[in-house]
């Protein structure tokens, strides 16, 4: 990542210089961008922080993820019982289609696991971060509600493909995680 | 669906209040967190945010993919999805924007734009996943996550225009 970063910069920082652009205004309008994202997601880990908060006072979690526990085990290796709450969360957020809710539990989940870790993440961070950049997400809301506004005769039809190639490459990652990364 | 979470929240504060917890106290203490967790975020968004803008703004990451396209036809992604195929890792918006102009190009119901859409539905922007997820931790390397996470998208890539084939 170091290298690959570094390296492009320079050859956009150049590229937009001797191509007659101006460098700087396109930086700081860059990081206004990533300003307005941050502040955008405040407001997202507000709501569903302070609601995971008082979903975990009610025992609920606790509950569900003893419940479920083996299968935790299974996919995320030996986790603490905190982090499996989350875990869980961030996978019914998914699942259920309950948008911006998986990645605040995704975080936080990550924050809990590598609280001491100063070197490589560990598996099931790993696994989280798969899991989650493979899509899990089974209802393509965004796309199908831009089918409809551009008219198309069935805005839905794209579902079970997207439905098919989901399962595959997330099922694929997980399978790839278990066999190469340590638990 | 659209009362789930609705419902949802309603639910688990009574059952909270019935369990006698100060909800109103908890719902605080646990958004108290929330800003440093978000404004940790911001020097990793603008980093990936900078490096996006400028190689979009002198034009070279077009040059970029057009050099690099040659594999992604070979391998059956048509050349009209490269571009969108290799920015979408990268950038949500940027690849919200090419399924609109694939949209406006092609025509909505079209194999292109259905392969267009499936795609956008079936794979995420890993290296802003990334960005966030690890922003408020101390590891120093993610060993396998991004190449991983980077093979299945690529893998779901070529999935969706085969699927959209016959599906």
């Amino acid at each position: 990542m170091n290298y690959l970063w570094t390296i492009l910069i320079c050859i956009g920082i150049l590229a937009v210089a001797f191509g007659g652009g101006e460098v700087l205004p396109v930086m700081i309008n860059s990081c206004q961008q990533a300003l307005e994202l941050t502040f955008s997601f405040v407001c997202v880990y507000v709501v569903w922080l302070g609601f995971f908060n008082v979903l975990k006072a009610t025992g609920i979690m606790n509950f569900l993820s003893r419940l479920l526990s083996p299968v935790i085990d299974k996919v995320y290796g030996k986790v603490n019982q905190e982090a499996k709450e989350y875990l869980l969360l961030n996978l019914s957020g998914n699942l259920l289609g309950l948008g911006n809710a998986s990645t605040p539990s995704a975080v936080k989940a990550v924050s809990i696991l590598e609280k001491d870790t100063k070197g490589k993440c560990s598996f099931a961070t790993t696994m989280l971060f798969v899991l989650n950049a493979t899509s899990l997400q089974l209802l393509p809301t965004t796309v199908i509600g831009m089918r409809a506004t551009f008219g198309s005769a069935n805005p839905a039809d794209i579902i079970a493909p997207t439905l098919v190639s989901t399962c595959i490459s997330t099922v694929f990652g997980a399978l790839l995680v278990h066999c190469f990364v340590k638990k | 669906m659209r009362f789930v979470i609705p419902l949802m929240f309603v639910v688990v504060f009574l059952f909270a209040l019935v369990k006698k917890k100060n909800v109103y106290s908890l719902f605080v203490e646990g958004g108290q967190g929330a800003f440093s967790l978000a404004v940790g975020l911001l020097p990793y968004l603008s980093a990936v945010l900078v490096l996006v803008n400028l190689l979009q703004e002198s034009g070279l990451l077009s040059k970029i993919i057009d050099f690099v396209s040659p594999p992604f036809v070979a391998v059956g992604i048509p050349k009209e999805l490269v571009h969108l195929t290799l920015l979408r890792p990268f950038s949500g918006s940027g690849s919200l924007a090419i399924l609109n102009d694939v949209y406006k190009t092609y025509g909505v119901d079209g194999y292109v734009a259905r392969c267009a859409s499936v795609l956008m539905g079936s794979t995420e922007t890993v290296f802003y996943i990334s960005a966030v997820y690890f922003a408020n931790t101390k590891v120093k390397s993610t060993g396998l996550a991004l190449p991983i996470a980077l093979g299945c998208t690529f893998l779901s890539c070529i999935l969706t225009c085969l699927l959209c084939k016959v599906m």
